[in-house]
C-alpha cells in the first residue's frame, strides 16, 4: 500500500536562497547554480582557507526572524526556524505568523540532523576548558541537545504536535518520511514538517578535514565539499490535502531502509550496495512502482568514492545503467542530516520542470524530454545504512 | 492490528546491573547517589550523581567489538545481549531485515567528544587522534547494536533529550505494527559527562546531595547514567516460537509544549495531552490506569507542573505514582527506557518500587505518591510519562499480556478517541 | 573606574534583554527580563569580572543598581 502523502509546501534556507522559487530558479541552471553555491570564501571557517564549501552566504537572522529574540539561538535553529515558517507559508497552512488550516496542537515536526549540536558543545566545551566549566553560557547550553532546536521552531511558529529529532547519519532526514507517514496515518497529526538540517562549524570541518575526506587544493578532484543548510516539506494524508484544495507539489509513495555491516569484523566504515537496492526496492514496492517506472534517482552522489561507488553498485542492481542518476549535493554540499531532505527537493525541482542534473554515473542525457513523474531520492550512510524514498508526481 | 509484546528486558543502572540486580535495588529503595568519580567536579558547585559502577564490558563484547566502539554504545550492547537472553532468543534469531533498532539518547559518544576537543583545544589539530573520531556519532548507537545481532532492518536513533526512552519505544511498537519488523530491539543509553553536568548546575538544576521528587524541599535533580533495552515482537513471532510476554505496550501519546526551550508550561496541558492520546489509543479510559511512572525529575517546576497533569487527566481516580529518579538520578536520554523497564517489572511483580527521600510531600504536588516504600498492588495497567528538554512529550501505556482491547490504536481515529476520553 | 563599571553593566544587561533603555532601579522583570536571562546577565558578569556569584544571591539580582553593587562588593572582597 502506497504511502499516500502529499507534499504541499517546501521551504529551505540553502547556498542557493531562502525559499522554495529562489532554489528551484537557481536549479534551472545546475552549473551556474555550483558555482553560486560554492562562490566562497567561507565567513563560518574564515580561518581555513582552503575550506571549499556551499555556505549560507551572508545569513542575516533579522531578514527572515524579525529584529528580536534570536541572539541566542545558533545557526542550524535560525535555519530551521526560517526553513519551517517559508514550508508554512508555500503550503498554505499560515498566513502572517499564524496558523490558518490546521490548530497548532496537531501540527508537528520530524527533523533529522546528523551533527547538529556540535556548534553548541564546541562553543562552551571551549570555555569550560580554556576559562572554567562555571563560565558556560546558560542560554546557549540547551543548544547542546540534538531535539532543542525543533523545539525552539515549535515555540517560534506555534506547531504542538508530536515533534521527533532522527538522527540516522546521512540517511536521517528520508527516515522521517517514514515517521511522518506513521503519525498521519494513526491521526496524531494532520501536517508535520519533515526534513533535516546542518550547519557548516568549525568541530565538523576540523574532524572531516582530519579524516582526510575533504576536498582540498591538493585533491581538487575527490572529496566531499560540505554543504549547509535547511529544509522542510509540509506533508499531509493525499486525501486531507484534497479536502482542503491543497496545491500539490508531488506525493512521497514509498520508503525503505536498510543495514548491511562490513563482512570484516575489524570494520567500521564500509557502505553498502546491498543495503543501497534493499532500500530503494522496498521503496518502490511500497509505491507499487517497478524500477521501469522510475525517471530519475536523486543519489547520495558527493565524490567520496568509498560511498558513491556502493550506491551507484547499488543503483545499478535495480535498475541497469537505464535510470538518470543526478548528485544533488553537487549543488548543495554534503549537508548530511538535511541531505535526504534536499535531495527531495531537487526532486521536487525536477518535476517542476528543471533540468535533472548534474549527471553522475554514466546517466544518459535526456536533455528535452518531458519532465520526470518519479523519483527515488537515495541516502547512503558511513556504516552500511541505506534509506530510500519514491517521489511521484502529484 | 499486531499486539506488541516486551518480551526481554536488559538494564545497566547505577543501582544494578541486569533485571534481577536492578528490581532488587529498585524494590530495596536504594540510592545510587554518590560523589563524581569518572570527571573532577572541584570548583562546579556540585558533586553528586549516579554513575554506573562495576560494569566491565569485557563481559559482554568481543575484543573486536571493544574496539571499534565507544562507550555508550558498549552499553548499549551489552544491555541488548542481556534483554535477547532475557527473552530467550539464541543470538541467531534476530539476523536478518525483519529486526530493526530504534534507540534514544541524548549526548550518545559524548566522552569521546570531549576528550578530542580537548586534545583539540590544548594541542592543535595535530592533537586529535584521527583513527578514533569514526567511533563518534549518535548515529552509532543503533548500528552497533544491530550488527551485534545480525539485524538489518531500519536502524534509527532518537535524540529527543530527556523524553528519547519513550520515543524510542513507541516508534518501535510503530513499527511492529505497521508490519515494517517483527522484532524491534529498543531502549536507550547515556553517558554521565562533564559539560552536561556544568550545564545543569550552571542553570540552577542541580540539587547539591539527593534527589527528592515531589518533596516540598527538593532542590533540583542529580544526573544518572546507564542504559536500558526493551526486546518489542509482534505477537504473531512471539506466539510462534512460544515466548511468555512480559507486558504488551499500549498506544502512545506525542506532543510538544511549544512554550519554552527548558521550562514546562505551567498549566501543564500539552503534558496532560500526552497522556491522555495513549490511554485513548490504547482502547482504556483514565480509570482503567493503576500506575504512574512519572518523569518526576525533582526540579521545583516540573513536579509541581507534572502533578498538575496527573490531577488533570486522572481526576479523582488518583493512580499511585513513583519517581525512580529519587534512586537513578535523572539519566537524561536513557531516563524513560529505565522507567519502562521498571514499568514492564512492576506489571509482571505486581508491585510498585518507591520514591525515596520523600519525607515532606509538597502540597501542590497533590498526588498519590508511592512514598519511601514499595507499594504491592495488582497492576494491569501502567503509563510512563516523560518530557523532555525542548518542550517535547511523550506517554507510553503498557499492560498485562491480554489486557488491553483489541484492535487498540487503530489509523485515523486517535483524535476522536482522544475527545472522547475528556 | 566605578562610573565605567556602572555603564558596562547596562550594557550587558542591554544587550541580553535586547532592549536600548536600562533604568537604574527598573524591576528586570518590567524590562521582560525572565528567569534564563537574568542567569545569563549574570553568568556574563561572573565572566567578565573573573567572580562567583552564588545561587542565594542571584534571586535579590533584580535591577541595575543591585546588579553594581553585587560587582563593586565582589571585586572589593577580592581586592
Amino acid at each position: 500500500m502506497s504511502l499516500d502523502l502529499a507534499i504541499t509546501g517546501l521551504g529551505l534556507v540553502t547556498p542557493l536562497g531562502v525559499g522554495r522559487e529562489a532554489v528551484f530558479e537557481g536549479l534551472r541552471e545546475p552549473d551556474a547554480a555550483t558555482q553560486e553555491a560554492f562562490r566562497g570564501p567561507s565567513s563560518v571557517l574564515e580561518a581555513y582557507d582552503r575550506a571549499h564549501v556551499a555556505e549560507v552566504w551572508g545569513w542575516d537572522p533579522r531578514e527572515h526572524l524579525g529584529a528580536r529574540g534570536h541572539r541566542s539561538l545558533d545557526r542550524m535553529t535560525q535555519f530551521m526556524i526560517a526553513a519551517a515558517r517559508q514550508t508554512l507559508g508555500d503550503a498554505g497552512l499560515a498566513r502572517d505568523g499564524a496558523l490558518t488550516v490546521y490548530d497548532g496542537d496537531r501540527v508537528g515536526l520530524c527533523t533529522a540532523t546528523a551533527y547538529g549540536s556540535l556548534d553548541a558543545i564546541s562553543e562552551l566545551s571551549r570555555v569550560a576548558e580554556l576559562e572554567d566549566p562555571r563560565y558556560i553560557n546558560p542560554t546557549r547550553f540547551p543548544n547542546t541537545v540534538a531535539n532543542a532546536a525543533a523545539g525552539y521552531v515549535a515555540i517560534w511558529e506555534g506547531l504542538r504536535g508530536p515533534n521527533t529529532t532522527m538522527i540516522d547519519g546521512h540517511c536521517g532526514a528520508l527516515d522521517c518520511v517514514l515517521n511522518a507517514a506513521t503519525h498521519l496515518r494513526l491521526g496524531r497529526a494532520d501536517a508535520l514538517l519533515v526534513g533535516g538540517a546542518e550547519v557548516l562549524s568549525e568541530p565538523l570541518y576540523v574532524a572531516l578535514a582530519k579524516l582526510g575526506l575533504l576536498r582540498d587544493a591538493h585533491e581538487p578532484e575527490r572529496g566531499l565539499c560540505l554543504g549547509e543548510g535547511a529544509c522542510y516539506l509540509a506533508v499531509e494524508r493525499a486525501d486531507a490535502a484534497a479536502a482542503r484544495g491543497a496545491r500539490v507539489l508531488g506525493k512521497l509513495s514509498g520508503y525503505g531502509s536498510a543495514f548491511e555491516p562490513p563482512a570484516r569484523e575489524s570494520r567500521l566504515v564500509e557502505a553498502s550496495p546491498d543495503a543501497v537496492s534493499r532500500a530503494v526496492r522496498d521503496a518502490l514496492d511500497e509505491a507499487g512502482l517497478a524500477p521501469r517506472d522510475v525517471d530519475a534517482v536523486a543519489s547520495s552522489h558527493a565524490d567520496l568514492p568509498a560511498l558513491d561507488d556502493a550506491e551507484l553498485a547499488g543503483l545499478r542492481d535495480v535498475f541497469g545503467d537505464d535510470v538518470r542518476v543526478a548528485a544533488p549535493k553537487q549543488v548543495f554540499g554534503e549537508t548530511f542530516g538535511a541531505a535526504g531532505a534536499l535531495g527531495l527537493a531537487a526532486g521536487l525541482a525536477w518535476l517542476a520542470g528543471c533540468p535533472v542534473a548534474p549527471l553522475v554515473g554514466g546517466g544518459r542525457d535526456v536533455a528535452g524530454e518531458r519532465p520526470p513523474r518519479v523519483v527515488v531520492a537515495t541516502t547512503v550512510g558511513f556504516y552500511g545504512n541505506a534509506s530510500a524514498v519514491a517521489l511521484t508526481a502529484a | 492490528m499486531q499486539r506488541v509484546y516486551v518480551t526481554g528486558l536488559g538494564v545497566i543502572s547505577s543501582i544494578g546491573i541486569g533485571r534481577r540486580a536492578y528490581w532488587e535495588a529498585l524494590l530495596a529503595g536504594r540510592s545510587g547517589a554518590s560523589e563524581v568519580e569518572s570527571f573532577d567536579t572541584a570548583g562546579m558547585g556540585r558533586s553528586i550523581a549516579c554513575e554506573v559502577k562495576g560494569f566491565d564490558e569485557r563481559d559482554f563484547l568481543t575484543a573486536a567489538e571493544q574496539q571499534r566502539m565507544a562507550r555508550c554504545s558498549q552499553l548499549a550492547v551489552a544491555s541488548t545481549r542481556m534483554a535477547v537472553e532475557d527473552a530467550g532468543l539464541e543470538p541467531a534469531a534476530l539476523a536478518g531485515p525483519r529486526t530493526s533498532v530504534v534507540l534514544g539518547t541524548t549526548m550518545g559518544e559524548a566522552h569521546l567528544l570531549e576528550e578530542q576537543q580537548q586534545r583539540w583545544f590544548l594541542g592543535g589539530t595535530d592533537a586529535i587522534e584521527a583513527n578514533l573520531l569514526p567511533r563518534y556519532g549518535t548515529t552509532l548507537l543503533p548500528i552497533h547494536v544491530a550488527r551485534a545481532l545480525g539485524a538489518r532492518g531500519l536502524v534509527q536513533a532518537i535524540p529527543t533529550a530527556c523524553a528519547a526512552g519513550n520515543y524510542a519505544i513507541a516508534y518501535a511498537a510503530d513499527l511492529i505494527r505497521a508490519g515494517r519488523a517483527d522484532v524491534v530491539v529498543t531502549g536507550a543509553a547515556e553517558l554521565l559527562e562533564r559539560l552536561q553536568f556544568a550545564g545543569f548546575v550552571r542553570i540552577g538544576a542541580m540539587s547539591p546531595d539527593r534527589s527528592r521528587p515531589f518533596d516540598a524541599d527538593r532542590k533540583g535533580l542529580l544526573l544518572g547514567e546507564g542504559a536500558a533495552t526493551l526486546v518489542l515482537e509482534s505477537a504473531r513471532h512471539a506466539e510462534a516460537r512460544g515466548a511468555a510476554p512480559l507486558a504488551e505496550v499500549g498506544g502512545c501519546g506525542l506532543a510538544c509544549d511549544g512554550f519554552h526551550i527548558t521550562r514546562p508550561d505551567a498549566d501543564g496541558r500539552r503534558i496532560a495531552d500526552s497522556m491522555r492520546e495513549a490511554i485513548a489509543t490504547s482502547g482504556l479510559r483514565p480509570g482503567d490506569v493503576d500506575h504512574v511512572n512519572a518523569h518526576g525529575t525533582a526540579t521545583a517546576a516540573n513536579d509541581v507542573i507534572e502533578s498538575r497533569a496527573i490531577n488533570d487527566v486522572f481526576g479523582a481516580h488518583r493512580p499511585a505514582v513513583t519517581s525512580i529518579k529519587s534512586m537513578l538520578g535523572h539519566s537524561m536520554g536513557a531516563a524513560a527506557a529505565l522507567e519502562a523497564v521498571a514499568c514492564v517489572l512492576s506489571l509482571d511483580d505486581g508491585v510498585i518500587p518507591p520514591t525515596i527521600h520523600l519525607d515532606h510531600q509538597d502540597p501542590e504536588c497533590d498526588i498519590d505518591v508511592v512514598a519511601n516504600a514499595p507499594r504491592e498492588v495488582p497492576l494491569e495497567v501502567v503509563l510512563n510519562n516523560a518530557i523532555a528538554f525542548g518542550g517535547q512529550e511523550c506517554a507510553v501505556i503498557f499492560a498485562k499480556p491480554g489486557r488491553l482491547p483489541e484492535s487498540a490504536d487503530p489509523p485515523g481515529v486517535a483524535r476522536a478517541s482522544r475527545e472522547a476520553a475528556r | 573606574m566605578s562610573d565605567n563599571l556602572k555603564e558596562r553593566l547596562r550594557e550587558i544587561i542591554a544587550e541580553i534583554a535586547e532592549i536600548d533603555e536600562v533604568p537604574d532601579e527598573a524591576p528586570f522583570k518590567d524590562l521582560g527580563i525572565d528567569s534564563m536571562m537574568a542567569l545569563e546577565i549574570v553568568n556574563d558578569v561572573e565572566r567578565t569580572y573573573k567572580l562567583s556569584i552564588n545561587e542565594d544571591e542571584i534571586e535579590h539580582l533584580t535591577n541595575l543598581n543591585a546588579v553594581y553593587a553585587k560587582v563593586q562588593q565582589k571585586l572589593a572582597e577580592a581586592a
